[in-house]
């Protein structure tokens, strides 16, 4: 509460406000007959014009508005009072029959409104400690996984098309069979099989990608695979079959899917925590407000 | 015999990595969140700058208007959030109570608070568009063709009503290079810092994004420059220069939407209208290497009217100028980027530095925190327009165009040694990067002497490349005496989870021996065996999409299209330029699905199927 009531200090027409009720007050003890009629009374002065005349203009620029408001002549300026009042009039009066109440728009924006305001208790929040992050963290770990990666070189023959994908099979599973007898390292990959369209040795590249290169089936098949790297004997594997055509393998790296240490994603969770922290105060802050109400459900059996 | 074969490929092997090796890398340099006042009013309260990331890394996350989970297909590889530096961050601030201004006196706080009310109340009663509309180019004039800065009727935005900003914009300034800074991750993800500037003098677009690789630590030493400083372009350089001079930030700027520049932005003349001279040239082209060719609100490449010879002009056409009301579109040369590459030569011959040298990019301007690119998955030029249901009205719009004028566009590619700040930048700013009006197309194009004959189907393409020419955003240095042809290598790789791919195409402009400004389109490869008439052109690829469910088949086109390609009409005694434009088959637009989703027999507006492209940056060869 303390930051609207500080807010609303700062507002010089809230300032104005005050000033103007303390004088209306002093006014009235002294001409207090004749109000009366106070709930008939519509004031109006150039202000309050000017800003009726830009609303239906739907032009927002409050000095012109001024001047041209004092720029005008008697019958046009009544002619602006008049349509000013029926307004004022008949939004008075459809208060006074409670017409708001019911109404699904009226509704709505009230409710938009305090939801706006319900925001701003953010501001008042406690600060947070690296015990919440944590807490966070260890409770969300799910949100933070990395991807599987590999790191894998491939000897490709293409199949399908020159020629049948049988063919391309047992010409693969024959260079497959070099491969491993000439022990061929990673970096002489590029002197075997074809040429494929996309790349020839992938680092540490995701499953997404590695799946949208070669297919679905790819992407499970060479994850079953183990990698092997120097000084071990070098294993190249497959055939495994892509759209267009069979891959030989050699993986050197795996990582599958995990969860990396809090140190390493702090300043996400901070940002989710925060996040999390603004969404929880408004909803205390809308709760509290509920609390203050007793909900009694007619219908419900007794 | 055979041991010295691989003993020699081997030793050519390591000599070719020598270069080092270069990836391609797509990304947008294009973004608004929360924090650009347009973006605001128009329903994006809440993607701010980490929302933007996130989205872009391939992660969930809710959408600002619709509060739909939504997510990008394939995540991007870097990201620039550039809001518009003018008025950044004040919105937001102003509806989340939290502005800081300077002290206006009792009058001049009065008229803030009562703007600000508006503004809320805008916002509550739904008509932000409406009311952003107080801030654009009422009807102006567009006759004559002076300085539309100095135009008595550019009287855009009385922004002095909402006071000195700076302290607002400062904090939210900080809060972008926060998230920037928290997001970089070199090798794997890359953010760069940026923002817009966003002169419009009488409707012109003339917006330019700033980008630069540095990060906090001389981020943080300066505020956005906006078109509230200065209209000019001129004077954005001037401070580039100087702030550049201050702090040792790097920065560049890339003009975009040069499709509703009203004929400025490519212009034979300064904004002034003073001849362009040596030294206008060579600092445009200093600080503007790169240019937008393609984004969300159209596409900039040419239209018929100046290309009436090239029958896949006129993509993705958007007509409609940045104001308030009806000034019919006109399109002039100097908004579209081929003619600009041409009047480019033109001015190179007479003052010797040709201010238009500028490599090509996409990227999407998008305002609703989402770099939403992907055509199936596209998610709102606005926050608003994101749903097929608010696509026709934004709320009471005072600008012409809607959801279905526009289509998911604009990714920005770079041939970079690492996913790094500076391997990007320095792609950038050698132009060896490329346009794609979405889909993740893999383009080389190398031109030189003398390839070797079996280049084209080598695996070692990008080093044979490299090794016997220049890369796209190069120049072809005509070799003595020599009247030879000068060929291009020429590779594109259809998306792994997209269309594939219609043909490739060489695009020439060049100077004759009357000073005359020519071009021309040639097809170099193509799909599906088909066969070029007398006069050069190719068969339509065909069309597999179903208008009855909005899907397609990859049953025509190829994968992958390769060619090397020798200029059949080569004069070396012109200047040119060559860029690569690569088609892919027709797929559905984004107008069709709703028009489906809606039950409507026609899309509203704009046709029913796309074919999604890219562009190199061009090759220059300069005559001796």
């Amino acid at each position: 509460m303390n930051f609207f009531s500080r807010q609303i200090f700062k507002e010089p027409l809230f300032q104005f406000l005050i000033i103007g009720l303390v004088l209306l007050g002093g006014e009235r003890l002294i001409n207090s007959e004749d109000y009366g009629e106070e709930q008939y009374s519509i004031f109006i002065d150039n202000q309050i014009l000017a800003q009726f005349m830009q609303r239906q203009a739907k032009s927002f620029k409050p000095e012109d508005a001024l001047k041209t408001i004092q720029g005008l002549t008697y019958s046009e300026r009544q002619r602006l009072i008049e349509s000013y009042v029926q307004g004022e009039v008949l939004y008075r009066e459809a208060l006074a029959l409670n017409l708001e109440r019911d109404d699904q728009i009226i509704r709505r924006r009230l409710i938009q409104k305090m939801d706006y305001l319900a925001q701003g208790f953010y501001d008042e929040k406690p600060p947070l400690t690296e015990a919440d992050l944590r807490a966070y963290y260890d409770s969300s770990r799910e949100d933070y996984k990395r991807v599987a990666t590999a790191t894998f070189t491939h000897v490709f023959v293409g199949s399908g098309k020159d020629i049948s994908w049988e063919q391309g099979k047992i010409r693969a599973l024959k260079l497959l069979k070099d491969l491993n007898v000439d022990q061929v390292p990673f970096e002489n990959s590029g002197l075997y099989g074809e040429r494929f369209l996309y790349n020839r040795n992938y680092v540490n590249r995701d499953d997404d990608e590695i799946a949208s290169h070669f297919g679905p089936d790819f992407r499970q098949e060479i994850f079953a695979f183990s990698p092997s790297s120097p000084p071990d004997p070098l294993r190249w594997q497959g055939p495994l079959r892509s759209n267009y055509g069979w891959h030989l393998v050699l993986m050197t790296k795996k990582t599958p899917m995990y969860v990396p240490e809090f140190q390493d994603v702090s300043s996400v969770v901070l940002a989710d925590v925060q996040r999390q922290q603004q969404r929880e105060i408004k909803r205390l802050a809308i709760d509290n407000l509920i609390s203050k109400y007793k909900i009694i459900d007619k219908a419900e059996p007794k | 015999m055979k041991k010295t074969v691989i003993a020699a490929l081997v030793f050519a092997n390591c000599m070719a990595t020598a270069e080092p090796v270069k990836n391609v890398y797509f990304g947008d340099t294009h973004l608004h969140s929360s924090y650009s006042f347009d973006a605001f009013l128009n329903n994006n309260h809440s993607a701010d700058p980490d929302t933007a990331y996130r989205w872009a890394k391939g992660q969930p996350v809710i959408h600002p208007y619709n509060r739909t989970r939504v997510q990008i297909n394939t995540p991007l590889d870097f990201l620039v959030v550039s809001d518009h530096a003018e008025m950044l961050g004040v919105m937001r601030a102003v509806r989340n109570d939290k502005f800081e201004g300077e002290d206006l006196g009792w009058w001049g706080s009065l008229n803030r608070w009562y703007a600000f009310r508006l503004m809320n109340q805008a916002i509550d009663d739904d008509t932000g568009l409406q009311f952003f509309g107080q801030f654009l180019p009422k009807n102006p004039s567009n006759n004559g063709h002076g300085d539309p800065v100095k135009d008595p009727s550019n009287n855009i935005s009385d922004l002095s009503i909402f006071g000195d900003t700076t302290k607002t914009s400062t904090i939210a300034w900080h809060d972008i290079i926060d998230a920037a800074e928290r997001h970089n991750d070199p090798g794997t993800f890359t953010s760069l810092l940026g923002w817009e500037w966003s002169s419009i003098p009488l409707g012109a677009n003339l917006h330019r994004i700033v980008i630069s690789p540095d990060g906090a630590d001389k981020g943080k030493q300066f505020l956005p420059y906006g078109s509230d400083k200065s209209q000019y372009p001129e004077d954005l350089w001037q401070w580039l220069d100087e702030t550049q001079e201050r702090t040792g930030t790097r920065f560049l700027a890339i003009p975009h939407n040069s499709n509703i520049s009203k004929g400025y932005m490519f212009d034979d003349t300064t904004l002034r209208g003073q001849p362009i001279d040596a030294d206008y040239a060579r600092r445009r082209i200093k600080w503007e290497p790169i240019v937008e060719m393609t984004q969300i609100k159209g596409d900039s490449e040419t239209r018929s009217e100046f290309s009436p010879n090239d029958e896949f002009a006129d993509f993705e056409n958007y007509d409609h100028y940045i104001q308030q009301g009806q000034t019919g579109y006109s399109p002039s040369e100097a908004d579209f980027i081929r003619p600009a590459l041409k009047k480019g030569l033109s001015i190179g011959q007479k003052v010797g530095v040709n201010p238009y040298k500028f490599g090509l990019i996409g990227s999407t301007d998008a305002h609703s925190g989402l770099s939403s690119s992907e055509e199936g998955n596209f998610w709102g030029k606005m926050a608003k327009d994101s749903t097929p249901e608010t696509k026709e009205r934004w709320g009471i719009s005072p600008i012409s165009s809607n959801g279905w004028n526009m289509s998911a566009s604009g990714v920005a590619a770079v041939w970079a040694t690492e996913n790094t700040r500076e391997g990007i930048y320095a792609a950038f700013k050698r132009k060896e990067v490329y346009a794609t009006s979405g889909p993740r197309l893999r383009v080389q194009m190398f031109a030189g002497w003398d390839f070797p004959k079996n280049a084209v189907m080598s695996e070692d393409f990008s080093n044979i490349g490299n090794q016997y020419g220049v890369p796209m955003g190069g120049d072809l240095i005509a070799t003595d005496a020599d009247s030879k042809a000068p060929s291009f290598l020429i590779r594109a790789v259809k998306d792994p989870v997209d269309a594939n791919l219609d043909r490739v195409q060489v695009v020439k402009g060049w100077i004759d021996s009357s000073g005359q400004k020519q071009e021309k389109v040639y097809n170099v490869a193509w799909s599906d065996g088909r066969k070029l008439d007398a006069d050069g052109q190719l068969p339509e690829v065909g069309n597999t999409v179903d208008l009855s469910s909005g899907r397609y088949t990859n049953t025509i086109g190829q994968s992958e299209l390769a060619v090397l390609w020798v200029d059949p009409d080569f004069n070396p005694e012109h200047s040119a330029f060559y860029y690569t434009r690569v088609l892919q088959i027709p797929t559905p637009r984004n107008g069709l699905l709703d028009s489906l989703a809606l039950e409507l027999d026609e899309p509203p507006r704009g046709p029913k199927t796309i074919q999604e492209r890219a562009y190199t940056s061009p090759i220059w060869y300069q005559s001796q």
